[in-house]
């Protein structure tokens, strides 16, 4: 195909310019209060497809609990073109919220994005992912003892799977490898 | 041997309205790359600096989502539009001006082996290091992929990335002999008296060699060149059907009689037709042809079932029987096992028994390679199936993801992201498409089967029998096709959050 080659490259680079210079712009997501402490945990663990209870606390470096945080939950499958799950957090006292019916749609990954607001505006996010089996039985009964190759799920049965964010980071990163595993509170 | 038959005129898409002028355009080409060059550098972009949730991040969105559907309708209702449409070929282009690009494609290399080899690599790839949940990885495909173009058809002659390399051709190759159109010639009497055969060497200042008497001038001769002829060396007399053309439309630029159009045709109809094609032979005497078209199609079965619950059953199984939890040794076995030695024993079986049954001579290498093509169009129903099923209940979450995206750079112009934006078509419409896809693959798959039993068995009457095993063959990957649909979907990835 015969093209102007001159206005072929201005329109190649001007392109690459541009979008360079838009894209380039995002930036990684913002880190959060650090005095704040947000954990997450999951029950049952693991999650299976249906609704879970998410048990959410925050507290301050100090240990001291927080109320009146507004808290978000979003979740989503590791494979883009899934609709998020969302969901608002309900305050139980003492720092402690809970999502009593978060419906996992499907099975496999999940990253679930939890971000809380206090009132004066101090805000924490966390993100962690888990796995989400199938069926509670049946269809795929190594996984859960096994772990998968993503690795770290070690929850014994009856364990909730949680995740915590506190000075130093939002969670960012936090793939199975870095999980922590509580007992649920 | 069977000739190429001739087609009575039809429908020519470069003379439709709106589209065929578009086409005709001598820069459309060059539009509709530099469109989806901005699209590749947005994902590269957005895949190395971007957040690493894929539903995120326009490198898991637009690639794994809109891409691999897109790519599946434009070649059930049109033919090869993301080979025209390639932005690598840019860089090609670009490399023809700065390297030497004179060098001759190994011989050895000069058939689909290698092709057929990266394209296992990029399926395992794709599922080992779960490419569709990593935009980083994706962002690194993409460049790798500009990258390849770049230095091979830098250092070689004509297009031997697109021809001989390029995975992602292969399957746009092979899944486009089902397609609907053709980069064809009109008038075989023109072709016939063209004495200069621009179409192939391209169109320079002095084209009319013979119009002055005496031979065709050589190349040093006609002065500038204004225009290139086919790299993938497709010579238009004798060019037939869809195999290895990417429809660049260089031919149609180059052609002084305006006799190249891209031509409606009957869908699959080459898959039985066995004429000698310009720059790829008969496909008959092609065993990596077949070999390539057997892998595409069992390929499309294995690519499915690494996202349905039972596969991790089974990997779970290959580790314990091996001892082993390494994910890309138990991928790599499972997928030699499905792509490569489970179908070669089974399409070794269907040769054999075509041979025993039609009383034909051929070794069995030799029957597979004539029938192999009657498995496409199963194969090209799931790839369908399986692409359009993402592409339907996702392709609306480009939406959000592009809200975010602006705001993200500080323009929160589109207001805030509507994250329950995904399904494009209710839910329950998704199984029967699918299986409606699917199984009008298996129907096609059976009619190719027969065809080619007519054509080559001896009597005619022993066709039935000679298609017969491989019509079983293509039932038999339709229903594994249904048992995946049926089954629930699990979608595990590396989960690089952040």
């Amino acid at each position: 195909m015969i093209v102007n080659a001159a206005a072929g490259r201005r329109a190649v680079l001007f392109t690459l310019a541009l979008t360079l210079l838009v894209a380039g712009c995002r930036g990684a997501p913002e880190t959060g209060d650090p005095s704040l402490v947000l954990e997450v945990a999951i029950s049952p663990t693991p999650p299976a497809v249906g609704p879970a209870r998410l048990i959410i606390t925050l507290h301050d470096t100090a240990g001291v609990p927080l109320e009146g945080a507004e808290i978000r939950v979003e979740g989503n499958m590791s494979h883009a073109g899934m609709v998020p799950v969302l969901a608002t957090a309900e305050e139980e006292g003492k720092g402690r919220y809970a999502v009593p019916d978060f419906r996992f749609t499907m099975a496999g990954d999940w990253v679930l994005t939890t971000r809380a607001t206090l009132p004066d505006d101090r805000w924490a996010q966390t993100m962690m992912s888990t796995l989400v089996v199938g069926a509670p039985t049946g269809m795929r009964p190594d996984t859960a003892g096994e772990g998968h190759e993503q690795g770290a799920h070690t929850h014994e049965p009856g364990e909730d799977a949680a995740h915590s964010v506190g000075p130093g980071g939002t969670g960012e990163g936090a793939g199975h490898p870095s999980h922590t595993h509580e007992p649920a509170p | 041997m069977s000739q190429a038959t001739p087609r009575a005129p039809g429908f020519d898409l470069l003379r439709a309205p709106v589209v065929g002028p578009f086409l005709r355009w001598r820069h459309s080409r060059t539009t509709l790359q530099l469109a989806l060059l901005g699209v590749a550098v947005l994902v590269i972009l957005d895949g190395f600096w971007g957040p690493q949730l894929a539903p995120k991040n326009l490198a898991g969105i637009l690639p794994w989502v809109h891409w691999r559907g897109l790519v599946a309708l434009a070649l059930l209702v049109f033919g090869n539009l993301f080979c025209m449409a390639c932005p690598f070929m840019l860089t090609r282009r670009l490399a023809k001006k700065i390297l030497p690009a004179q060098r001759h494609w190994p011989k050895a290399l000069r058939l689909k082996w290698l092709a057929l080899a990266l394209l296992f690599v990029f399926l395992w790839a794709y599922e080992a290091f779960d490419l569709w949940a990593s935009p980083l990885l994706t962002a690194w495909l993409a460049l790798s992929y500009f990258a390849a173009a770049f230095v091979i058809d830098g250092f070689f002659r004509g297009a031997p990335f697109c021809k001989y390399v390029c995975p992602i051709g292969q399957f746009h190759f092979v899944n486009s002999l089902a397609s609907p159109f053709e980069v064809a010639i009109r008038e075989a009497e023109v072709c016939a008296s063209c004495r200069t055969r621009d179409c192939i060497v391209g169109r320079y200042e002095n084209p009319r060699g013979l119009d002055q008497g005496g031979a065709a001038l050589k190349p040093r001769e006609r002065g500038r060149l204004l225009q290139n002829g086919c790299e993938l060396w497709l010579y238009q007399e004798t060019k037939s059907g869809n195999m290895d053309c990417t429809f660049c439309m260089e031919c149609i630029q180059a052609c002084p009689y305006d006799n190249v159009g891209i031509l409606a045709r009957a869908p699959a109809k080459e898959l039985w037709e066995d004429p000698q094609r310009a720059g790829v032979g008969r496909f008959s005497l092609r065993p990596d042809l077949a070999a390539l078209a057997a892998f595409l199609t069992f390929a499309a079965f294995m690519n499915a079932f690494g996202m349905v619950t039972p596969v991790y059953a089974v990997e779970a199984w290959i580790g314990r029987t091996l001892g082993t939890d390494s994910k890309l040794l138990i991928l790599g076995i499972l997928f030699l096992a499905g792509m490569i030695v489970v179908p070669a024993f089974l399409v070794a079986g269907a040769a054999r028994a075509s041979s025993l049954l039609s009383g034909s001579r051929r070794t069995v290498v030799q029957e597979a390679t004539v029938y192999a093509y009657a498995l496409v169009p199963v194969g090209f129903g799931m790839w369908i199936a399986h692409y359009l099923y993402h592409f339907l209940i996702g392709g609306m979450a480009i939406v959000p993801a592009v809200q975010e995206y602006v705001a993200d750079l500080g323009f929160p112009l589109l207001g805030a992201p509507a994250w329950s934006l995904g399904p494009m078509v209710p839910d329950a419409w998704l199984l029967p498409l699918e299986l409606l896809f699917l199984e009008l693959g298996l129907l096609v798959s059976l009619v190719v089967a027969y065809r080619l039993g007519e054509r080559e068995a001896w009597p005619g009457s022993l066709a039935f029998r000679a298609a017969l095993p491989w019509g079983l063959l293509a039932l038999l990957l339709s229903l594994a096709g249904v048992w995946l649909l049926l089954q629930p979907m699990e979608m595990r990835g590396t989960l690089g959050v952040g």
